[in-house]
């Protein structure tokens, strides 16, 4: 005999339905939680920016499992001045991003101005206590963190200068303005150079236009050696410094390892090949909950003396004593 | 298998075909039988399963035990690894230094540049060294070189911390305290005695880190790293080491510290003289590493408190020579996990068995319990009456047996039962005849019964009546011997008195008085005859139709004179039309009579009235008088045999107490019902209800009884007689008389008194003391004789006055009798002759009173 369903039978098919659906909006960590947005401040167009893709790497191969779960992106900027960066760190946090990443002293400073609420991770070649980044190095109050390039390696670089050269006594330096403001350039050099009876002449060029006329100056040719800090000006035109140097047949050192790999002749630096990878672990743990603030400001502790020995360099080989102290030697 | 139950005729059973029916007990059908196959199921899964956990508790207790054990000899060896990289990083070093202080400095060739490149070369060797300074005795730099700062070659800078440089060739290296540079990078110095002074090596403590980093300590441990303040100086996390923490009072360090300080053994000394010190076991076994000789290198601390807050198991080792203390941690989940996920998977094993054994169990103890369930179901049809059960086991065990049993024990048994039911169906029968026949008895005897009960209540009443009846009559002859005893004193009396003066003047009045007694006495065996007549049935009703006017009017002429002749009012209420009554006209004239005679008697004034008034099918005749009315407790009294209220008038006219009883009787033969209605101070009105129908006639008879004389008295009588003053009390007028005339003629001096108050108010009256005191015993107002004799001599003052006590009454009571011999008082019965009276008071007289 056929008997028509009971109202239970009826709303059991819905209540499978209910239930799986119940079950799964509890199992859904995308409908039950906020996905972090880390908005990395870059330097260049979005997808060509060697720094954000060495980070993402660095973080994807370090943090897979939190990168899951939260959402890196660059920000569309480029660091082509000042004002730009302003521009772009406030069009980056329009964006409400619960982290920034900002890979320079400049963007650090425009994300500091533009979101000094949101958290930042930075990465600068100069003093975070002298950008205003930071009141301390230790723990603090300010909601950031990150890495501290700064170096007062300018003397010990003059020295390795004099001990490979003790030939020579002027010595020019080109770097930028943002360079020599921050540290004071020309009281810097003068109390690196006066210990070794050497004078310097300070070169100061904003972009690589700057620099090519600085390069194409009479006056480039009268020194016997030179010094290029670790600047825009060294990294905006840094195969035409090396092209000089070698036509010159003029000593130099960098202020980088990269300029010594790209061919320049020698270069004594902190080892900041740890600064993707660590900047990934900041980021993480920021994310995480920590607070930025109870994260001290890293340094580097690793110094790398690299130093190139083929002819290609058109200057002869430096003292035997320096050449034994190099820790990178491309011949 | 299956145990079914065989059908009967398989057996080849006697029983009823239709009493069998063929059933077979299935494993399923027995299983609805859940007892024994649930105990069996309990106990078997009980057993099981309390193995199960046990032996798995067991086991698991063991693995994590083991896994404890496992966790610590790992954390033990990575403990031990860390200490040994620490210690060997910092020999490394160590030894480094002392190569280039081992060089004559200061001679030839081996200047102050070559220092500086040696030191170059030192740091090249040692990437941890951030400067290197070549310090003279005298605490003054000779060189300087650094990775950070401008070389200095002969500046004679004073090294800031002179303490290092108390080194010599006793003791050649000492390490400083972990210190912080402005970077807050840890580090620490190394100095080392050089032969001239010492060449001092500044460590940078955060290539430790990387070295501990290298240390795995599963995916979330970590070893760390404190000096001797406890500060941390290393972690695998380089931004750890720049926050300067202070874990001296943290747990683990703590613990650690107190172990330390526990063994006295682990000297300061050697801690700062790692180099000279003899070389520390550096592999040991496991068993070996916590506590040896009171010296401890790896210290298991177990469960304790990460770094990061979590709960994590740690151990801890100590670098003597800087004395630092690395710990080893990782957190307890994650330490654990595979003792965790061992105990999972046993639980889940124990959980599985468990289900297995319970399978198991449940269909073992089924299987089990199959037979004897169907022994039980068998049993149970048998007890329910179904002796066709039988079963059928195929077990070939000894259940199969009992089964053969149970069905050879089932088949006598319905053998049994057939012989049985045939001997009671017999005894039923019997039975049955047996009950009805005794209930056929039974109900006899209780018809007999009731007859039995039902004369046995007749029996009583008569018996009640009868003893009512006796003792009415006793009562009844009490009294009426009282009553003619008066008469026939005064009458004795009165006849000796009368042939002492036959000679006399006045015979006529002693006849008179003669004549009154003898009336008396016939009144009175008139009513006691009709009583008697009626009492014995010998009064018929003569049924006769009676005119009422005509009745009224005969008792009109018989009581009006009489009425008048008292002064009272005499009305007669003659029906105005003819009223005839069906009844014996002698026995209600007997009746109105008694009834008028009563109503005349105790009327002093005002009046009696006799009417009649229509009741439906009866008459109602009514006396009414104004007499004193009796009081509602004395309606039925006065009914009653010699009953005699107080008369109203002349006390000599108080009647005889018999009217109203043969109204009574008389009414009671007619079928007649009378009534009485009375009011205390008003007067009395007696109804007679009378029917108006034809009657018949009644006739009756009347006997008189002889009299009886004296003698004569004796001269000595006479003569003590003769002048003695005697009083008597009697409350009979006629006796009282008698009495009187009797002694007087015996020559004494007579006064008499009807009470006490009346004989002592004589006494008062006489100025002579009476000599002897004759008194009736029974006086009027509740008086006695006996208290009339005893106020008499009290008022005398002479107890033994003669006294003689005369009584009518024959059936005294003990205590009177006794207070009469108490006194010494004779008392005689009514009626006494004159010679016998006179010779007992000459009696009295000459003896006097006796003594009591």
């Amino acid at each position: 005999m056929h008997r028509a369903p009971t109202i239970g039978q009826k709303a059991r098919p819905f209540g499978w339905v209910l239930c799986f659906l119940v079950i799964a909006a509890l199992s859904s960590d995308h409908l039950s939680e906020h996905q972090p947005l880390v908005l990395f401040l870059g330097s260049s167009a979005q997808g060509d920016d060697p720094a954000f893709l060495s980070l993402r790497r660095a973080w994807l191969r370090r943090h897979a499992d939190v990168a899951s779960r939260v959402r890196l992106e660059q920000a569309n900027a480029v660091d082509d001045g000042r004002a730009s960066l302003q521009q772009s760190a406030r069009a980056a946090v329009a964006r409400q991003p619960d982290l920034l990443v900002a890979p320079s002293a400049g963007s650090a400073q425009a994300a500091a101005r533009a979101a000094p609420g949101t958290p930042l991770v930075f990465s600068t070649y100069l003093d975070p206590k002298g950008l205003g980044l930071v009141g301390s190095l230790g723990v603090r109050a300010e909601r950031s963190t990150g890495i501290s390039l700064a170096d007062d390696l300018h003397g010990k670089r003059m020295e390795i200068l004099h001990d490979a050269y003790p030939a020579v006594r002027n010595v020019a330096v080109l770097a930028d303005h943002e360079w020599s403001d921050a540290i004071d350039g020309e009281d810097v050099m003068r109390r690196a150079t006066e210990p070794l009876g050497m004078s310097f002449h300070l070169f100061l060029a904003d972009g690589r236009d700057e620099v090519l006329g600085v390069l194409a100056s009479a006056e480039a040719r009268r020194y016997d050696a030179w010094y290029v800090p670790r600047s825009l000006a060294g990294v905006v035109a840094w195969d035409e410094i090396v092209r000089r140097m070698r036509d010159w047949h003029t000593p130099c050192i960098y202020g980088s390892t990269e300029e010594v790999l790209a061919g320049g002749q020698m270069a004594y630096s902190q080892d900041t090949a740890f600064v993707w990878s660590t900047l990934a672990d900041l980021v993480a743990r920021v994310v995480d909950g920590e607070p930025p603030g109870r994260i001290p400001i890293l340094r580097p502790h690793h110094f790398v003396l690299a130093i190139r020995t083929g002819d290609e360099t058109g200057v002869p080989l430096p003292d035997p004593s320096v050449l034994r102290r190099a820790d990178l030697l491309l011949r | 298998m299956t145990f079914p139950l065989d059908s009967p005729s398989a057996l080849g059973s006697p029983a009823r075909p239709e009493a069998l029916p063929e059933v077979e007990v299935t494993a399923p059908l027995a299983g609805r039988e859940r007892g024994i196959a649930r105990r069996y199921a309990f106990l078997v899964c009980g057993i099981a399963l309390f193995l199960l956990a046990t032996s798995g508790a067991i086991e698991m207790g063991f693995e994590y035990r083991e896994a404890r054990l496992g966790i610590e000899a790992l954390q033990s060896a990575q403990a031990d690894a860390g200490a040994s990289q620490i210690a060997s990083f910092l020999d490394t070093i160590e030894l480094d230094v002392r190569d280039v202080a081992k060089l004559p400095w200061g001679r030839a060739g081996l200047g102050d540049r070559a220092l500086r490149a040696e030191c170059h070369r030192l740091m090249q060797l040692v990437p941890a060294l951030t400067d290197v300074q070549a310090v003279q005795a005298d605490g003054r730099e000779r060189v300087f070189v650094s990775r950070r700062e401008v070389d200095r070659v002969g500046g004679g800078r004073v090294v800031p911390a002179p303490d290092l440089l108390a080194v010599s060739a006793a003791r050649p290296v000492r390490y400083s305290d972990t210190f912080f540079r402005e970077d807050l990078t840890p580090a620490m110095r190394i100095a080392v005695w050089n032969g001239e002074g010492a060449i001092v090596a500044t460590v940078d403590l955060r290539l430790l880190g990387e070295a501990l980093g290298r240390l795995r300590v599963g995916a979330g441990g970590s070893a760390w790293v404190v000096d001797r303040r406890g500060t941390l100086i290393a972690h695998p996390r380089a931004t750890e080491m720049l926050r300067e923490l202070d874990l001296a009072a943290f747990d683990p360090v703590a613990r650690a510290r107190r172990a330390a300080e526990a063994m006295p053994q682990a000297s300061d000394a050697r801690m700062l003289t790692l180099g000279r010190d003899p070389p520390v076991p550096r592999r040991r076994g496991i068993d070996e590493t916590a506590i040896r000789s009171g010296e401890w290198r790896v210290l298991p601390l177990g469960d304790t408190v990460g770094l990061e807050g979590g709960e994590v198991i740690a151990t801890a080792a100590s670098i003597d020579a800087p004395g630092w203390l690395l710990v080893v941690q990782q957190p307890r989940s994650e330490a654990l996990g595979p003792a965790l996920a061992t105990l999972r998977r046993t639980l889940l094993l124990i959980a599985g068995g468990g289900l297995v054994a319970l399978a198991t169990g449940v269909w073992f103890a089924r299987r089990m319990a199959a037979p004897i369930v169907t022994l039980r179901r068998a049993a149970h049809r048998i007890a329910e009456g179904d002796l066709g059960a039988t079963i059928l086991i195929d077990t070939g065990d000894e259940v199969e047996a009992l089964g053969r049993d149970f069905n050879r024990m089932a088949a006598r048994l319905r053998e049994s039962y057939s012989g049985l039911e045939a001997k009671i169906a017999v005894r039923t029968a019997e039975l049955s005849e047996a009950r009805d026949a005794l209930q056929t008895r039974a109900a006899e005897v209780d018809a007999l019964n009731e007859q039995l009960q039902e004369q046995v209540q007749e029996l009583a009443l008569r018996k009640d009546q009868a003893e009512r009846a006796n003792a009415a009559k006793s009562r009844f002859l009490a009294t009426a011997s009282h009553d003619l005893r008066q008469p026939m004193h005064s009458i004795s009396l009165l006849i000796g008195l009368l042939r002492e003066r036959v000679a006399l003047a006045d015979p006529a009045g002693l006849a008179g008085m003669i004549q009154s007694s003898v009336d008396t006495m016939e009144r009175l065996f008139g009513s006691l005859l009709d009583i008697s007549r009626l009492d014995a049935g010998a009064v018929q009703p003569r049924w006769q139709e009676v005119d009422l006017d005509v009745l009224l009017e005969r008792l009109d002429r018989t009581w009006a004179p009489q009425a008048q002749a008292r002064g009272l009012r005499w009305v007669v209420h003659r029906p105005a039309h003819p009223v005839r009554l069906h009844t014996d006209p002698d026995l209600l004239e007997r009746i109105l009579s008694n009834l008028v005679s009563n109503a005349l008697r105790y009327s002093v004034r005002g009046g009696v009235v006799v009417g009649s008034r229509p009741r439906g099918r009866v008459r109602r005749l009514e006396v009414a008088d104004t007499g004193p009315g009796i009081s509602p407790d004395l309606h039925d009294a006065v009914f009653e045999e010699f009953f005699r209220a107080a008369p109203a008038g002349d006390a000599a006219d108080k009647g005889l107490g018999l009217g109203l009883s043969i109204v009574r009787r008389s009414a009671a033969i007619l079928g007649h019902s009378v009534a009485l209605r009375s009011l205390v101070g008003r007067g009395t009105v007696v109804s007679v209800d009378v029917p108006l129908s034809d009657t018949p006639t009644l006739n009756g008879t009347r006997d008189t009884e002889p009299d009886e004389a004296d003698a004569a008295m004796p001269a000595q009588v006479s003569a003590t007689l003769t002048g003695a003053f005697v009083l008597v009390v009697d409350d009979d007028d006629m006796n009282l008389r008698a009495l009187a005339d009797v002694l007087r003629g015996a020559g004494c001096l007579v006064a008499t008194a009807t009470s006490a108050d009346q004989a002592v108010a004589a006494l008062d009256a006489h100025l002579r003391a009476p000599d002897l005191l004759i008194c009736d015993l029974q006086l009027d107002g509740g008086g006695t004789g006996l208290d009339a004799i005893s106020r008499v001599r009290k008022r005398l003052d002479d107890p033994v006055l003669p006294a003689l006590l005369l009584t009518a009454q024959v059936d005294l009571e003990p205590a009177t009798a006794s207070a009469a011999r108490d006194m010494a008082v004779p008392m005689h019965i009514k009626p006494i002759g004159v010679r016998r009276l006179l010779l007992e008071a000459a009696k009295s007289l000459g003896t006097g009173a006796a003594q009591p």
